[in-house]
């Protein structure tokens, strides 16, 4: 509860200061004209990978964070520092900004002093992911938004209200009418689905 | 044990992650936009403010002097306001487990009667899942397009329509509902009254003759409906003084084709246009050029908007 709190107030103070930078950002964008024709710039082949990854790391930054401001926050450092080290990365790129995202999530958790059981669970639960470079990681969420594309409307619901939203089971139960019992029924179904298909 | 915890913790997480909600192409523009501004200004030299303010001065007489020659020479920006979808050649109707599944192609669309009489004039490039028997509690749908939606009046049983991101929920009414992938919701009230939420949170009731949609921070809010926003279901475009990108959204979605802008400015261009869609792609697009305040090409599986 104490912690929920901390958060709370937390998260208000960084969104005046992202409103701010938002506001600079504004009055400066009229400037912003001047470029060279030619081979692509850095500019240019940085937007490429922005725009494609952009997206893709602020949904996953926002199931670590369980919070959609925090994972902007996150997410918009991680790029600051790819714009940094773009020469060095090349094709690696992919796997370094999931990396950096993970790493950046695990460690603003420990910074709002989430519980250490919470944190080890993601650091083991993205283990996997790391040592592989992420490869593995595209593939499996396809597999999943198949599978989500073919279980039945309640079921999805139950999985996005679980583990997208964060809810309790005992929450979801409350929010839907239907009991704990099948709430858990819903998603055992759905793991297994997703289980039988990576073992194959 | 502990290696299948942690590896259903894995799965629970991928979940959670599928079925979570992507940013839409234009907050990712946004966000882009806000990156890189701040970025591009500070690869300037800035020794202190007089010097800062004095340069920003040059820099806005050069502007004024170069402007004409930069529109068309300057580098160019692209702003994809629609990408095209996967579509079936022709209506298809499929079933899957206790599911129908409707599609229609681009430039086509269909009225499909459900079991309790609700009329659906499904849009094209749409699709409507449902089930052919509504249980007795709800009647519900789920949409990915748009749709005109004349709902049969069912006090008991309420009819929900599901989209990626906003539900409405009514009794009996005629509404509008338009989510294509990637670009943003909107649903349109003509009678009766509806109640619209976000993923299920915090629902909103909304009045006839009013419009729905999200902002750019994700957040539900309703205005006054366009006046033109009906005229789909007559076969028509129809556009009073809209915005080039939602103009340039609805042709996309109609056709199927991705369409590109070049000019930032462009977006928020306003016109006046009206067409019968039955019209060819070049059709529309000779009209759109005769307009003249922006050059409009079909190239490479794109529309592109550009400036002349």
């Amino acid at each position: 509860m104490a912690i929920f709190y901390f958060m709370q107030t937390f998260y208000l103070k960084r969104e005046s200061v992202s409103q701010k930078r938002r506001y600079l950002c504004n009055t400066m964008a009229g400037l912003s004209i001047f470029n060279i024709r030619g081979k692509p710039t850095k500019e240019e082949r940085f937007r490429e990978l922005f725009l494609a990854m952009h997206p893709k790391l602020i949904r996953y930054a926002t199931t670590l964070m369980g919070d959609a401001d925090e994972a902007k926050d996150i997410v918009s450092e991680v790029f600051g520092r790819a714009w940094e080290e773009f020469d060095s990365l090349d094709e690696e790129a992919r796997a370094w900004l999931y990396t950096t995202t993970r790493n950046g999530c695990l460690n603003r958790l420990k910074h709002l002093k989430v519980e250490q059981t919470h944190i080890e669970a993601i650091v083991l639960a993205t283990q996997a992911d790391v040592d592989n470079g992420y490869w593995e990681h595209e593939a499996l969420l396809q597999k999943a938004e198949a599978i989500a594309r073919s279980l039945p409307k309640p079921t999805c619901t139950v999985l996005r209200l679980c583990y997208w939203e964060k809810k309790t089971y005992q929450q979801v139960a409350e929010q839907l009418g239907i009991s704990p019992d099948t709430v858990k029924k819903h998603i055992s179904k759905a793991l297994r689905m997703l289980r039988e298909e990576m073992n194959r | 044990m502990k290696d299948e915890n942690t590896n259903d913790q894995r799965l629970k997480a991928l979940f959670g992650e599928a079925l979570g909600t992507t940013p839409t192409t234009e907050q990712t523009e946004q966000a882009w936009q806000e990156f890189i501004t701040p970025r591009r200004a500070s690869s300037r030299p800035r020794k202190n403010l007089y010097i800062g303010i004095v340069s920003a001065a040059a820099i806005l007489a050069l502007m004024f002097v170069l402007w004409p020659m930069m529109r068309n020479g300057g580098a160019t920006e692209s702003i994809q306001v629609f990408a095209s979808l996967e579509a079936p050649k022709e209506i298809t109707y499929t079933e899957k487990a206790t599911q129908r599944i409707v599609r229609t192609p681009a430039g086509t669309t269909t009225t499909i009667t459900l079991s309790d009489g609700t009329e659906v004039l499904l849009s094209a490039n749409s699709r409507l899942e449902y089930t052919p028997n509504f249980n007795k509690e709800k009647r519900e749908v789920t949409l990915v397009g748009e749709a005109r939606f004349n709902v049969a009046k069912d006090a008991q049983r309420p009819f929900i329509v599901h989209t990626e991101q906003i539900q409405t929920q009514v009794l009996g009414t005629v509404f509008d509902v338009k989510a294509y992938p990637q670009t943003l919701p909107d649903v349109t009230l003509y009678e009766g009254r509806v109640e619209v939420s976000l993923n299920g949170a915090s629902p909103r009731l909304m009045q006839p003759g009013e419009q729905a949609s999200l902002d750019k921070k994700g957040q539900l809010k309703l205005d006054k409906a366009p006046e033109t926003q009906g005229v789909w279901t007559e076969g028509e475009f129809a556009f009073d003084n809209r915005e080039l990108m939602a103009v340039m959204q609805e042709i996309g979605s109609w056709y199927n084709i991705s369409v590109v802008f070049h000019s930032r400015s462009l977006l928020e261009e306003r016109i006046y246009f009206r067409m019968k869609r039955v019209s060819s792609v070049n059709e529309v697009l000779e009209v759109l050029n005769d307009i003249g305040i922006a050059t409009f090409e079909w190239t490479n599986k794109s529309i592109v908007v550009k400036r002349n």
